[in-house]
């Protein structure tokens, strides 16, 4: 992740924002040991990671905490390495289906970083991820 | 201590506490899952298992963070799903790994990179140095 999100989920931003906050480190802190998240590529609420639906592969992180929430935004370098590039709360975003105007701004991101490197893209689910998981657009029993 | 270390303090102890519960919660989840790609495996047979409703189970999985299980419990699931749970611990500080039984001794396989001559001093084998693979490995060639 870059610096600046960085420096606001360990709350060293100037203003106060909540963080650092627990739940979103919890968040995190599964993600990478692989721990069960719950997934959604349909922008189900209630997710841990979601696929923004309409944008080129761009995914979410979702913090309920601290409020209003919050969401890091990036894409998959490869299986398992997400690349946190912007983080927004969801007063800056409003709806789920708002945030697209700022799409370009995550596309850009990625270009400077990564060049003409694109994304991960797949149609399943696997190939993003290994570890525990919850398909939440799979019907559960 | 200052007040700012003692809230960094309650922060990673927070944070452990919901990894640990994670765990739990991953590893059964992960249980659950194989068990589906082998047949059908349903949270309400889990839930009359244990004795408890089906939305509870369902919950568990759902929420965003991980159910505070008391022991009992995660030995009713385990035993539900057929499982015998191992607890080992790892000092961070040294690496020692320690189970109920107590500290777990490693296996080494020594391989000594030029074969042994006359010359070499015998090692003097004890338990769990690794020093009886040692010879055999040496004596091979």
């Amino acid at each position: 992740m870059p610096s600046e999100v960085d420096d606001l989920l360990e709350g060293k931003r100037l203003v106060d924002t909540g963080f650092p906050e627990t739940l979103a480190d919890q968040v995190i802190g599964r993600f990478i040991a692989g721990h069960l998240i719950r997934v959604s590529r349909k922008s189900k609420s209630n997710v841990d990671l979601e696929q923004l639906e309409g944008l080129d592969e761009i995914w979410a992180l979702c913090f309920r905490k601290p409020k209003p929430g919050w969401r890091v935004f990036g894409r998959f370098l490869e299986k398992d390495l997400f690349v946190g590039l912007r983080a927004h709360d969801r007063h800056e975003f409003g709806s789920r289906f708002s945030f697209s105007g700022k799409a370009s701004g995550i596309l850009s991101d990625w270009e400077e970083l990564f060049g003409t490197i694109p994304p991960l893209r797949s149609d399943k689910l696997s190939d993003y991820l290994s570890g525990v998981y919850v398909d939440v657009d799979e019907p559960q029993d | 201590m200052s007040t700012s270390r003692k809230t960094e303090v309650d922060r990673l102890a927070e944070y452990d506490r919901m990894m640990l519960r994670s765990s739990f919660l991953s590893l059964f989840w992960s249980v659950i899952i194989e068990r589906r790609k082998r047949g059908k495996f349903m949270l309400q047979w889990l839930a009359d298992f244990i004795g408890i409703n089906k939305s509870s189970v369902s919950r568990w999985f759902s929420s965003p963070t991980p159910p505070n299980w008391e022991t009992d419990t995660l030995a009713d699931i385990a035993r539900a799903l057929d499982l015998e749970l191992k607890i080992e611990a790892v000092e961070r500080s040294t690496g020692v790994v320690f189970s109920a039984s107590g500290p777990v001794i490693p296996q080494t396989i020594i391989v000594s990179p030029t074969p042994m001559t006359s010359a070499d001093p015998a090692p003097e084998p004890t338990r769990g140095n690794g020093l009886d693979v040692h010879a055999l490995v040496a004596s091979a060639g």
